[in-house]
C-alpha cells in the first residue's frame, strides 16, 4: 500500500520535472533529423557502406559528391536551369501582381470582389488538371525543353497566389496615406508608384520568398516540360532512380545538396515565411 | 463606387493573363476530353461523352479519388497532432530552444522529390535503414513499399515528415501571438496544462488553425510527388491517388483524351472542396479570419 503510494508520487514528480520534457526533444529531434542523417551517411560511402547505420571509415568517400560537382553528372546545370526559371516566374508574378493586389485591395466593389474571388478558386486547382492540356499546348507550340515553356505553365498559379498575398498585405496600409497624396493632386498610378510601393518591401519579399519556392520545388509540369536541356533540380534528383537501378550515392547526395539553397532562404525570410504561411494572419 | 473604377486599370494586367493562361488551357481540357486522342494510331476523333462512361465503369479511378480523399485525412490529422505537439514543446523555455526549432523546420525545406528519393532510400527492403534497424533491435522485417497493403501508409508517413513542420510553424506563430493574461488566469485557477491547452489555448488559436488545417487540406489533395517517386503508384495500382493515375493514364498509356476526362473530374472535386472553405471562411468565419 505504502509502496503504491510512492510510486505515484514518484510518477508525479516525474511529470512535473523536466524529463518528459527532454525525451519529447529527443523523439522529435530523432524522428526528425533520421533520414538526413543515414542519408548523408550513405551519399559520402561505397557501394558496401551504403544504408549504414554509423559511418564507417573504410567505406568513406567523396567520389560521389566530387561527381555531382564537377564530374559526369553535375549538378550545376539543372541548378542554374531551377535558377533561372524561378528568377524569371518571380519577375513576371511580381509586375503583375503588384498592382493587381493594390487593385483589389482598394477598388471596393461587387466585380471587384467576384474577380478576386475567382483568382482565389484557381488558386486550389490541382496542378494535374491542367498538365495535359499544357502539354499538347506547349508541344504544338515548339516550346517543349525550353525557359519559355516551363515559365509559362508556371505564372498562373504564382500570379494568383501572389494576388493574394499582395491584397492581403495592402489591405494593411491605411487609406489616410493615399488622401494625403491625392489632396496634393497626385494620380491614383503615381501614389502606387511613389507612396505604396516604397512602403510594400515587407509583402513583396513574402511574394518573391513564396513564388520562389513554387517554382524552385515544381516537379509535375518540369518533369512533363523538360527533356534534357532546360531539366530543372527536381527532376534532376528523382532522375536517379529509374524502375530498373537506383544511383543511390548520387541520388542522396544530390537530394542533400539541392535544400541548401532553401534552407539559406529560410534563415534569410523567416519572418516572411511565418507571415505567408498563415496568410497575414500574424503579423510576424 | 466611380471614383473606385480607376482601379480596373491596375487589376486588368493580371486578370487577362489569367483569362489567357488559366482560360485557354481550361478550354483545351474540355475540348480533349471529348475526343479519342490516339497518337500512336494517329486518331483524333470526337466521341461526345464516352470517355466520362467509361471513367465511371473504371474502379481503379474511383479507388484512386477515395484513396486521396483517405489520404488527406490521414496526413492532415496527422500533421496537425504532430505539429501541436511540436509548438507546444518549443513553447517551453530550455536551452537550445531556437537550434531546436530550426533542425524541426528542416524537413519541409527539402525539395519534394528530394524527399521522395530519401525515404525511397529508407525504405529499400535489403539496405534501407529502417529495416537495418528493426533487424538491429531484432524486430520483423517491413515490405514498406512493395506490400500493395502497406504502400500507400508508407507513403503518407512521408509526407507527414514532410509537412508537419508546416503546421507546426503556423501552430507555433499562432501560439505566440495569443495573449497571456487568459492562459495565467487559467493557470491560477488550478488548471493543469493539458486542461489549459484544451480549453484555453486551442479555442484561442481556432482561426488559426481553420485557415491553416484548410490550406494543408487543399494542398494535399494535389499530392503528386511523392507516390510518384516512391512507387508509380505500385505494385499493382495499389498506391494511386488521384494525381499518379491522371499523370499515368496521360504520359504512360498516351491516353490523351480519356485522362483529360479524369483530369475534368479531378478539377470539379477540387472546385467543390475550395466551394466548401470559401463558404466558412467568408461567411462563418468573417470577421474571425479576415
Amino acid at each position: 500500500m505504502r509502496d503504491t503510494a510512492r510510486l505515484r508520487e514518484w510518477i508525479a514528480r516525474l511529470i512535473r520535472s523536466k524529463v518528459p520534457l527532454y525525451l519529447a526533444l529527443i523523439l522529435l529531434a530523432v524522428w526528425t533529423l533520421f533520414p538526413f542523417y543515414t542519408g548523408a551517411i550513405s551519399a559520402l560511402s561505397t557501394e558496401g557502406g551504403v544504408g549504414a547505420l554509423w559511418p564507417q571509415a573504410r567505406h568513406l568517400t567523396t567520389r560521389y559528391v566530387a561527381d555531382l560537382i564537377r564530374g559526369d553528372d553535375r549538378l550545376l546545370p539543372p541548378l542554374l536551369n531551377s535558377a533561372v526559371v524561378t528568377l524569371v516566374t518571380i519577375a513576371i508574378v511580381l509586375v503583375l501582381a503588384l498592382p493587381a493586389g493594390y487593385g483589389f485591395s482598394r477598388w471596393r466593389g461587387r466585380t471587384s470582389r467576384s474577380v478576386y474571388l475567382l483568382f482565389f478558386v484557381l488558386r486550389m486547382l490541382p496542378p494535374i488538371a491542367l498538365v495535359i492540356p499544357w502539354f499538347l499546348i506547349i508541344a504544338g507550340w515548339d516550346l517543349m525543353d525550353t525557359y519559355i515553356g516551363l515559365v509559362i505553365t508556371y505564372i498562373p498559379f504564382r500570379l494568383c497566389l501572389g494576388v493574394w498575398l499582395m491584397k492581403g498585405f495592402f489591405d494593411t496600409i491605411p487609406f489616410e496615406i493615399e488622401e494625403a497624396a491625392a489632396i496634393d493632386g497626385a494620380s491614383a498610378w503615381q501614389t502606387f508608384t511613389r507612396v505604396i510601393l516604397p512602403l510594400s518591401r515587407n509583402g513583396v519579399s513574402v511574394t518573391i520568398v513564396f513564388a520562389g519556392i513554387q517554382s524552385y520545388i515544381e516537379y509535375m509540369y518540369a518533369v512533363s516540360l523538360t527533356r534534357r536541356v532546360t531539366t530543372t533540380l527536381p527532376v534532376f534528383i528523382a532522375a536517379f532512380a529509374t524502375p530498373w537501378s537506383i544511383r543511390y550515392q548520387h541520388m542522396l547526395g544530390a537530394a542533400l545538396i539541392g535544400t541548401i539553397p532553401m534552407i539559406l532562404l529560410f534563415l534569410a525570410a523567416q519572418k516572411q515565411i511565418v507571415r505567408g504561411v498563415t496568410g497575414g494572419m500574424i503579423k510576424g | 463606387m466611380l471614383r473606385n473604377r480607376k482601379f480596373y486599370f491596375f487589376v486588368l494586367p493580371a486578370v487577362l493573363v489569367i483569362a489567357v493562361l488559366i482560360g485557354f488551357p481550361v478550354v483545351k481540357l474540355f475540348w480533349l476530353s471529348g475526343m479519342r486522342y490516339d497518337l500512336m494510331k494517329g486518331v483524333i476523333e470526337p466521341i461526345g461523352w464516352a470517355n466520362f462512361q467509361r471513367i465511371l465503369g473504371d474502379t481503379e479511378f474511383l479507388h484512386a479519388i477515395l484513396r486521396t480523399l483517405l489520404y488527406v485525412v490521414v496526413v492532415v490529422t496527422a500533421n496537425f497532432v504532430l505539429g501541436l505537439t511540436m509548438a507546444v514543446v518549443a513553447d517551453r523555455p530550455f536551452k537550445g530552444n531556437r537550434l531546436f526549432q530550426l533542425i524541426l523546420m528542416f524537413p519541409m525545406l527539402l525539395i519534394p522529390t528530394a524527399a521522395g528519393v530519401l525515404w525511397r532510400f529508407m525504405y529499400n527492403p535489403t539496405i534501407g535503414p529502417l529495416n537495418s534497424l528493426l533487424k538491429a533491435l531484432s524486430l520483423p522485417q517491413v515490405a514498406w513499399l512493395s506490400s500493395s497493403s502497406l504502400a500507400v501508409w508508407s507513403i503518407m508517413l512521408v509526407d507527414i515528415w514532410a509537412w508537419t513542420p508546416y503546421m507546426f510553424l503556423v501552430l507555433y506563430a499562432g501560439l505566440k501571438a495569443l495573449p497571456q493574461e487568459p492562459l495565467e488566469a487559467a493557470r491560477i485557477d488550478g488548471a493543469g496544462s493539458f486542461k489549459v491547452l484544451r480549453y484555453v489555448t486551442l479555442p484561442m488559436l481556432r482561426p488559426v488553425v481553420f485557415v491553416a488545417v484548410s490550406l494543408k487540406f487543399i494542398d494535399t489533395f494535389r499530392v503528386f510527388a511523392y507516390p510518384w517517386v516512391l512507387t508509380e503508384g505500385g505494385p499493382g495500382g495499389s498506391s494511386h491517388v488521384m494525381s499518379t493515375y491522371i499523370y499515368l493514364n496521360a504520359f504512360r498509356n498516351l491516353k490523351y483524351g480519356l485522362s483529360s476526362a479524369m483530369a475534368v473530374v479531378a478539377m470539379l472535386i477540387s472546385l467543390t472542396f475550395s466551394s466548401i472553405f470559401l463558404y466558412f471562411a467568408f461567411t462563418r468565419g468573417r470577421g474571425e479570419t479576415a
